[in-house]
């Protein structure tokens, strides 16, 4: 069993991370930090764990070295330390970048053991469902133990990015004081941390170059607000990415001003909510340079301004002269008479997110038919359909969606007919997830399950690796999607198939099934123990809300013993005292966290 | 709950049964509202008003009529009053608190338990009345479970058995029984929650009797 090979693709934050990435940005602007692109110069000592080669494989493992640093890809990387024990310490020696795909897969010690001179770090924690509210308060994926581990073992660190872990404020600290080169900060999905957390960062972190701050859940009393804008250095700074959207609470302006205008190299900036239209118009101003900007509200706030409402001909000019933007989102209020201030950069637009804009046609019809480089496009259904042919007509690169590659789409009802056609049409889909969000909603045309719709996806969609299922399912979908998904390495199910055979047909027919997530379908013990060739495959395994009972995962359990097996959940167990209402299990080299919570169980 | 042939979750309550496809429609309604259901062809509900308030048929006006009398009920219609309120799925449609925050205007409040070191936030406009919010307050804190009294509702932590006071904090700043006030009032008046432990509740405004025959 290596350390992850996970198969997910790679989201936008993600993809940052290839260590290529990180060399070519390192040789732009001032400031120190050791260079990750030229890592011979900066060898650290070699930890030797058992007997040392002989000279030739000495001069062997050097050279190995020296080919291996160009190996990026993590999966090559963990193929190549497969090789052999010379192989296996080499590749280790080179890694720069560790992906901890499950935190609980590994632990601090063994993991920074093995890898010595990782300048970057990321890590995720807990499961995607725990965003729907369906793992409780308190479960774990701390991040404290990591860099309490870090802050002695890579005191060269310079990028971590977190998943859906709980950060505190004296994480956020330590990590600040710690990392002299550190550069890189990004937060997904996070929570325990607040302003003073991040004024840790911005005050010590002087090297900082990336602070990006996405959909955390960043708590803050009211009384204990701290102004962490202010705490930037005042002199010019390396910043080249801020993200704060999901700081729920106000911002000093005048010191968000005055950072823009002292970073020279700042490239992207997305504000929250409380930035009004008419401060975003003079952070523009001041950063004309901007690739990507986030605009917050995109509407006045009257108290805020105190200045009198922004003409849109001066918006206009702003964004007329912010020639480099290729990334707009935000659009948090959007007051629709400020929308068409965006027309002269559209046709540079490769992505454009109007997902938290209630945007009729009308209003994007003149925004879309201008941006013919548009690559990724993200919009609510109050455009209708006349707004989705309108973007149809003009956006080349999604035009009869041949070049599609990813699909999100919920809607309240479906027909096969549909999804068949989108499959037809989109043959080059590498995600498709469709949410009918009605439960258990059958093709509203004539009545049938959803089976053969996605059973078309998988059949045409060769390169399909990451499929989210819904409406009215039987077990025939499994049956399609084990037949043909071979590939799929992400499954999200809810509320889906007949009986234990729909999970035995999954479990055995995609080989390549990485993570498997199933809510309130009714899959039992039977189902689940078709899975046990498969496990140690896999990253995880949830359900909750499905016919489990306790038995079941104790045979898993027992059966495997690298497996993780944690069950929790509701409390209401009167009538079936054996039921499992949640189950989380996962391959782990450490064997049971020591931070169990006492809602859950380790089987 | 059993599992019907067309492979209904095991958590669709029987008590809501026979509703089929307008159990699960997700309106814009608001509970006691009543009006008028959605038939099977209607239009296109908005994505943002579907995930901005989710409720399901249980929040509406038919359940709100059993609930004003809960005071003189026993457990069995307890567990029938939360599976109903349970109609109302968790995490269902799947999206994100930051994007079903930034749809809407928030009635977010924090909710804080006395001895834990986390606060958590719960919608209390996504609720249609205390039943679900206690129903939520249960899922968040999975170790809890609601205790029903002839005046109020506990939390009870089965592991030690303590029992907790859902507490909440008005605009006037005063801290008060959730529970005592209309639904409605209650939504508009309360800018936070606390699980307070009931051995320090006991100084707490008292109660109007007649108040429990207002709960929504």
């Amino acid at each position: 069993m290596t350390e992850d090979c996970d198969g997910e693709e790679q989201d936008e934050e993600t993809r940052r991370w290839s260590p290529g990435q990180g060399s070519s940005s390192s040789s732009r602007g001032g400031g120190s930090g050791a260079s990750a692109s030229s890592p011979l110069k900066t060898r650290c000592v070699r930890g030797r764990v058992d007997q040392p080669p002989p000279f030739s494989g000495l001069v062997l493992e050097n050279v190995l070295e020296n080919v291996l640093q160009f190996l990026a890809c993590r999966r090559d990387r963990n193929a190549a330390s497969l090789v052999c024990r010379s192989w296996y310490r080499a590749e280790a020696r080179t890694r720069l970048e560790l992906f901890i795909g499950n935190c609980y897969a590994v632990s601090p010690a063994r993991a920074l053991g093995r890898f010595r001179c990782a300048r970057a770090l990321v890590l995720k924690g807990r499961p995607r469902f725990a965003d729907f509210n369906l793992v409780p308060v308190g479960w774990g994926a701390r991040f404290s133990p990591w860099v309490a581990s870090m802050a002695v073992a890579y005191p060269w660190l310079e990028r971590v990015c977190l998943k859906r872990m709980t950060v505190t404020d004296a994480d956020l600290a330590l990590l600040a004081r710690s990392f002299s080169s550190f550069r890189d900060l990004t937060l997904i999905c996070c929570d325990g941390f607040g302003t003073p957390g991040l004024a840790a960062v911005a005050e010590l972190c002087r090297n900082l170059r990336v602070l990006d701050l996405i959909e955390n859940d960043v708590e803050d009393e009211d009384e204990e607000v701290v102004d962490w804008i202010s705490r930037f250095p005042e002199t010019a700074t390396c910043l080249e990415s801020l993200s704060f959207e999901c700081v729920n609470c106000p911002v000093n302006f005048a010191a968000l001003e005055a950072l823009v205008a002292r970073s020279p190299s700042l490239r992207r900036l997305r504000v929250n909510q409380h930035v009004s239209v008419g401060q975003l118009r003079c952070l523009m101003v001041r950063a004309p340079q901007l690739t990507h900007l986030g605009t917050g509200s995109f509407e006045t706030v009257p108290a805020a301004d105190g200045a009198a409402e922004l003409d849109v001909a001066e918006l206009e000019s702003a964004f007329v002269a912010s020639k480099s933007l290729v990334c707009l989102s935000g659009f948090r209020m959007v007051a629709p008479e400020y929308l068409p201030a965006i027309y002269p950069v559209c046709a540079g637009l490769v992505s454009l997110n109007l997902s938290y804009a209630t945007t009729t046609a009308e209003q994007l019809k003149p925004v879309i038919l201008q941006c013919h480089n548009l690559r990724t496009f993200w919009v609510l259904d109050t455009v209708g359909d006349e707004g989705l042919r309108a973007v149809a007509k003009t956006c080349k690169h999604l035009q009869g969606c041949q070049r599609l590659r990813s699909i999100l789409y919920f809607c309240q009802r479906m027909t096969n007919a549909a999804v068949v056609t989108m499959s037809k049409n989109c043959q080059d889909l590498v995600v498709f997830r469709l949410c009918i969000m009605g439960r258990h909603r059958p093709d509203h045309i004539t009545g049938e399950p959803m089976d053969e719709g996605f059973g078309a996806i998988v059949m045409n969609c060769k390169k399909l690796t990451r499929l989210a299922v819904s409406g009215l399912l039987t077990d025939k979908v499994f049956e399609y999607i084990a037949k043909y998904g071979k590939l799929v390495r992400t499954l999200s199910v809810a509320f889906a198939g007949n009986s234990d055979l729909s999970l035995r047909y999954v479990l055995e027919g995609c080989h390549k099934l990485q993570k498997l997530e199933i809510r309130d379908s009714p899959f039992g013990d039977a189902g689940l123990l078709s899975g046990i060739h498969h496990y140690y495959n896999m990253r995880f395994l949830w359900m909750n809300s499905c016919k489990l009972s306790l038995r079941g995962c104790k045979e898993v359990a027992q059966r495997l013993p690298r497996l993780v097996v944690e069950v929790f959940g509701d409390q209401n167990k009167d009538l079936d005292s054996d039921a499992v209402e949640k189950l989380y299990l996962y391959r782990s080299l450490v064997g049971p966290r020591d931070d169990v919570p006492s809602f859950v169980k380790i089987l | 709950m059993s599992t019907t042939e067309t492979g209904c979750s095991s958590t669709e309550p029987e008590v809501t049964g026979g509703l089929g496809y307008d159990e699960t429609e997700l309106t814009l309604s608001l509970p006691g509202a009543g009006g008028s259901r959605p038939s099977e062809t209607d239009r296109k509900r908005g994505f943002a008003e579907t995930v901005g308030l989710n409720l399901g048929a249980a929040s509406r006006g038919e359940d709100c009529g059993a609930r004003s009398s809960d005071s003189s009920d026993g457990p069995v219609s307890s567990a029938l009053k939360l599976s109903a309120a349970k109609a109302q799925v968790v995490g269902w449609p799947p999206v994100r608190s930051f994007r079903r925050n930034a749809l809407r205007s928030c009635t977010y409040v924090k909710v804080a338990v006395d001895g834990a070191p986390y606060l958590r936030k719960v919608d209390l406009e996504a609720h249609g009345g205390y039943e679900q919010l206690l129903v939520a307050l249960e899922e968040m804190f999975s170790c809890f479970t609601v205790r029903y009294y002839p005046d109020e509702r506990r939390l009870v932590d089965p592991v030690n058995g303590t029992e907790y006071v859902p507490t909440y904090e008005d605009k006037d700043g005063d801290w008060m029984l959730v529970g005592d006030v209309p639904w409605k009032m209650f939504v508009a008046s309360c800018k936070r929650l606390r699980l307070m432990k009931s051995s320090d509740a006991i100084n707490l405004a008292t109660r109007m009797p007649q108040a429990c025959t207002n709960n929504k």
